[in-house]
């Protein structure tokens, strides 16, 4: 939102000057915001009953990770549930957004625009899965979040490129537009501008430089048709990640001991998530990348393996080991 | 339930050393060993940071199952 907005004013050579670092100022002002919730918020009644009794760990490193009764439960939680809500909240929301603008070649404001729509939508549905949880156990809600992912990304995906695919859409002919533009080092940029019936408009832009190769770049700009239906595919993906990580905190806090209970969660949910999750576009990328110079058809929904089975393992894992309760223990 | 667990065990276990091989021989060295900046990055990744984790988190979480440490206690 912050560098939507942040575009939205500024020029785009201002924004590549200095604009981009607007949305690191504002979280500097957010971190101030997290102290101050933080500093106001009081223990949970359990920790402070066990902190006044004095029964908190006095190193709950040792105890989390070197006791093996808890070990297996930071394995159970990492392996069960992080590690696939890792890889689903990075697809829905952070590979969607790189797929679009560098493999379908959407217009970056674009991409931008639809993903704050699709997240502002979706984010109630945070409260509403984490309220449902509460209700019938978190089991099921996060494996069933898993579960349509892992079926469901690849049409998902298909339906993405396929919307601004442009051979199955017909180009004005009689309308293509050149300009050409040169630059102080010698280079020069030849901008092609075709337009197509449906309102779509592909930018290609040609980049000359003496004794180099010619590199190419192309952007979309769609249609506000073509714009809604993006719009929905990554909304579905934003429900999955709120099915999975709207009942991933209390999930982690009721799976361990009150005395070591954040040393203990913390690991499995930032290897899941930063780890796991946090490779997710490099890899995805990757993928995308080798089966592209590989030629083969479907090159563009390759990235999409590594999120399939890393879910798909978790998905199993999950279902067979974990229980349906909402209390300490999981077995 | 906790037999399936077991034999269940020893797959995450093969899982484990099944991944360590692709990690390392399919993924890891020849990437490191590309010229390519972008192959070498991907191989630094694959190579020191996912590896590990999965070999020896996933080859640890089969061995507690293959002994019995998930089992529901009757």
């Amino acid at each position: 939102m912050v560098i939507l907005a942040t575009k939205s004013i500024l020029s785009p050579e201002d924004f590549d000057l200095w604009g981009w670092r607007v949305p690191f100022w504002v979280s500097i002002a957010m971190v101030g915001v997290s102290y101050l919730i933080r500093k106001n918020m009081d223990e949970s009644p359990v920790f402070a009953k066990a902190k006044k009794e004095g029964t908190t760990s006095t190193n709950p490193l040792k105890e989390s990770f070197g006791n093996r009764y808890n070990m297996k439960f930071v394995l159970l939680a990492l392996f069960g549930a992080t590690m696939g809500q890792g890889v689903v909240w990075y697809t829905g929301q952070f590979y969607a957004m790189s797929f679009m603008k560098t493999v379908m070649n959407v217009d970056s404001s674009q991409v931008d625009e639809l993903l704050g729509i699709a997240l502002l939508i979706g984010t109630p549905f945070f409260i509403i899965f984490g309220w449902l949880s509460d209700k019938i156990g978190r089991k099921y809600i996060m494996m069933f979040g898993m579960l349509i992912a892992i079926l469901s990304y690849r049409p998902i995906y298909k339906m993405m490129y396929n919307t601004t695919d442009i051979n199955q859409k017909t180009e004005i002919v009689e309308n293509p537009r050149e300009t050409t533009e040169r630059k102080d080092n010698g280079s020069s940029i030849v901008t092609t501008e075709k337009k197509y019936t449906d309102g779509t408009t592909v930018l290609e832009k040609k980049t000359y430089m003496e004794k180099k190769d010619v590199q190419t770049s192309v952007s979309i700009k769609i249609n506000s048709s073509d714009k809604w239906t993006l719009i929905f595919l990554v909304f579905i993906q934003v429900l999955f990640v709120t099915m999975v990580y709207g009942p991933i905190a209390a999930f982690l806090v009721e799976m361990f001991p009150t005395k070591i209970r954040y040393t203990s969660m913390s690991l499995p949910y930032h290897v899941g998530n930063g780890i796991f999750g946090g490779l997710l576009p490099a890899i995805s990328t990757y993928f995308v990348t080798h089966a592209k110079s590989a030629e083969k058809p479907d090159y563009y929904l390759d990235g999409l393996w590594y999120p399939i089975v890393i879910a798909g393992i978790c998905f199993v894992i999950g279902m067979i080991y974990i229980d349906n309760k909402n209390k300490t223990t999981h077995l | 339930m906790n037999a399936i667990k077991q034999v269940l065990g020893a797959l995450w276990i093969a899982l484990a050393a099944a991944a360590a091989y692709f990690c390392v021989f399919e993924f890891g060295l020849p990437k490191l060993l590309s010229d390519q900046q972008d192959d070498l990055v991907f191989g630094v990744i694959i190579l020191f940071i996912l590896t590990p984790l999965i070999v020896m988190g996933l080859g640890t979480f089969g061995y507690y199952s293959l002994i019995g440490e998930y089992n529901k206690k009757k």
